[in-house]
């Protein structure tokens, strides 16, 4: 017998079950609105900014997601290797207001490794893109791995103190485009 | 290291182990209580409704495995199960030997733990680094970690300058920024050179076949994208059904773990890397593992499979804060650890944990899921009793007396809150437990020794 045999015939049929009769609501969001978008990013550390602030990559190492690209000003150092940039930069599939979270899948013109290598993440925007809440947001899940981030990398492993930019970035920038 | 008895244990502890342990779960604990309320309308219902989804699923949790199979290789994600620990180690060492290089990459995860799999790769012949700073350190330390979700909360920032230093990893520093960047460069080094990388998973949804790991680090996700071959390792408890269910578990998780609105990365990984990728690996296993939990399932206890491990329940138990996570001689400590694992290693061997507790009821107050953990361990003692392994003429609180008689149970429960000095209903209640819920605990002590 296979493991698999064995542990479903361990596990037998199946029994009655009945759904508990409450519905569970989040606190309710207004709207989608980049106000609160912008005071839950900063209470954790990222900051949110607009497409000006592309110009500070001018002359700095960046690894991209190539359909972020378009949105880089001339000057940028465009590299080809995640641990040797500087900046990250990503374009973003939706921003929750609810959680200041950005929710960024894989593709064809994207790189995971972008949000993740480099000490700095800046995460565009489009325009159309902020939606309330997390429901929402998930509610736009495609086939591919996707992942959702909220603010800079973080632990408080050592004595409980709050470290920013552990393994993955430790700033955060969502820029509206 | 021998097993001593939990108290003899707790009474060499040093005061500063304790001191960081009591501020730490303290701190936690009321965060907690602090933000729930603005996360959820009625933080009430979000509970009964979670525990109601984990119901769902463990009723039938063999169609739910096998639906969940199916939707996992049609994104190519390849399912191996695993009746006990054993077969898991074994299926991860044939995986891990077919990729190119012999370093591994771990993320933190409680079931690799349980299943010894770290000292089992390395007689192999890998290097196996654990990733998540607390259990970097840990491991690195030759320790083990002492609770869920904050590995080294039992080490001061002085013991980690200790141990960084002589490993080597920088100059002396006390700063834990500092050390966080010293670990921060040696493990980029790690993530960007292995070929196999190690994960726990924290749900997998049945109907998408999506694997969902949550971390604050971004190692989880370096461990799982970097390396060409991703093996997760997965209770089959760990299920939920639906996408939609996602909201309602990542948000209570994240908020009965750290406080957090969301945990820092949620990944939700669907398959490894398509043609049309640039990176990610090429491989993702998904260890399906048993390991005791299908009889679990089949018996009284079989609510214990609810459990997210979001390390709640640690946080305020005054045994756990006592004797801290180390006591429970096994990866899960804490009111959950007293429950599940005598029913994983066996009553003889571990049935002394059900009887490290004050029965306060804190741990069923703050489980997000409701897992009535004091009746549990109610029930634990009287099986050890019967059985009798249960050590006689131990001198017990007015609080174990009651529990000792089983029909006592559950008035003897609904009357103990009220016994410390709590009348209120709800999660609001704990706002009041880091004052009281010291005291039935040294009156057992004492009245002990
Ligand atoms: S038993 Fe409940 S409180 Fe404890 S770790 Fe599991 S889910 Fe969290």
């Amino acid at each position: 017998m296979s493991d698999r045999e064995a542990i479903l015939a361990r596990i037998g049929s199946a029994w009655p079950w009945q759904a508990a009769s409450t519905e569970v609501v989040g606190r309710p969001v207004e709207r989608e609105s980049w106000a609160l978008f912008t005071e839950r990013l900063h209470g954790l550390g990222g900051e949110v900014a607009g497409p000006e602030a592309l110009t500070t990559l001018v002359e700095r190492s960046v690894y991209s997601d190539e359909d972020a690209a378009a949105y880089l000003p001339e000057g940028v150092r465009c590299v080809d290797d995640p641990w040797q940039a500087e900046i990250g930069v990503t374009l973003v599939d939706w921003a929750v207001a609810e959680t200041g979270s950005l929710l960024i899948a894989t593709g064809s013109d994207r790189r995971r490794l972008a949000s993740l290598c480099p000490p700095h993440h800046y995460a565009l925007v489009p325009e159309g893109r902020l939606l309330a809440t997390l429901e929402e947001a998930l509610g736009h899940l495609t086939v591919r791995t996707t992942v959702l981030v909220t603010g800079p990398s973080r632990t408080a492993d050592i004595e409980g103190v709050l470290i920013r930019g552990v393994h993955g970035p430790g700033s955060l920038t969502a820029v509206r485009l | 290291m021998a097993n001593p008895p939990m108290e003899d244990f707790a009474r060499r502890l040093r005061p500063s182990t304790l001191e960081g342990i009591q501020s730490a779960t303290v701190g936690r604990v009321r965060e907690r209580v602090r933000l729930l309320p603005f996360v959820f309308a009625d933080v009430e219902a979000a509970r009964t409704q979670a525990a109601s989804i984990k119901d769902e699923v463990l009723a039938d949790l063999g169609g739910n495995l096998v639906r969940f199979e199916a939707a996992c290789l049609k994104h190519g994600i390849q399912v191996h199960w695993a009746l006990d620990a054993a077969r898991a180690r074994e299926i991860v060492l044939d995986l891990a030997s077919r990729a190119e290089g012999r370093l591994v990459v771990k993320a933190k995860s409680m079931v690799t733990e349980e299943i010894h799999l770290n000292a089992f790769l390395e007689a192999a012949g890998f290097e196996v680094v654990e990733t998540d700073l607390g259990e970097y350190v840990v491991q690195i330390d030759g320790d083990h970690p002492s609770h869920i979700v904050a590995p080294i909360i039992h080490k001061t920032r002085y013991e980690v300058a200790r141990s960084f230093a002589q490993k080597g990893l920088g100059p002396y520093t006390e700063d834990p920024g500092e050390l966080t960047l010293q670990a921060r460069a040696r493990l980029r080094e790690k993530f960007r050179t292995a070929s196999i990388g190690i994960s726990g998973v924290n749900f997998g949804v049945v109907e998408s076949g999506r694997l969902v790991l949550v971390e604050n680090e971004g190692n989880s996700r370096l461990s799982t994208t970097a390396p060409s071959i991703h093996i997760a390792i997965m209770g089959i408890e760990k299920l939920i059904p639906r996408e939609a269910d996602l909201p309602l578990f990542l948000r209570l998780l994240a908020g009965s773990a750290t406080a957090q609105r969301m945990t820092t990365y949620v990944h939700l990984i669907s398959g490894p890397r398509r043609e049309d990728e640039s990176d990610g690996p090429r491989e993702v296993h998904l260890v399906l593992l048993d390991n005791g939990r299908s009889a679990i399932r089949s018996g009284p206890y079989r609510d214990v499979l609810r459990c997210i491990r979001c390390g709640a329940c640690l946080n305020v138990c005054p045994v756990y804060r006592q004797a801290s996570g180390h006591a429970y001689r096994h990866p899960y400590s804490g009111p959950i650890g007293a429950v599940l694992t005598p029913l994983l290693e066996g009553l003889e061997k571990m049935g002394d944990l059900a009887r490290a507790s004050t029965l306060c009821g804190a741990c069923e107050e703050v489980c997000p899921v409701k897992i009535p953990l004091p009746h549990h361990l109610l029930r634990l003692r009287d099986e050890a009793a019967r059985q009798g392994l249960a050590p006689k003429g131990i001198p017990w609180s007015r609080f174990a007396s009651v529990a000792d008689e089983p029909p006592m149970w559950r008035s003897g429960l609904t009357l103990l809150p009220l016994a410390s000095g709590l009348s209120e209903k709800g999660w609001s209640e704990v706002r009041a437990a880091p004052r009281r819920e010291g005291r039935p605990f040294r009156r057992w002590w004492d009245e002990r020794s």
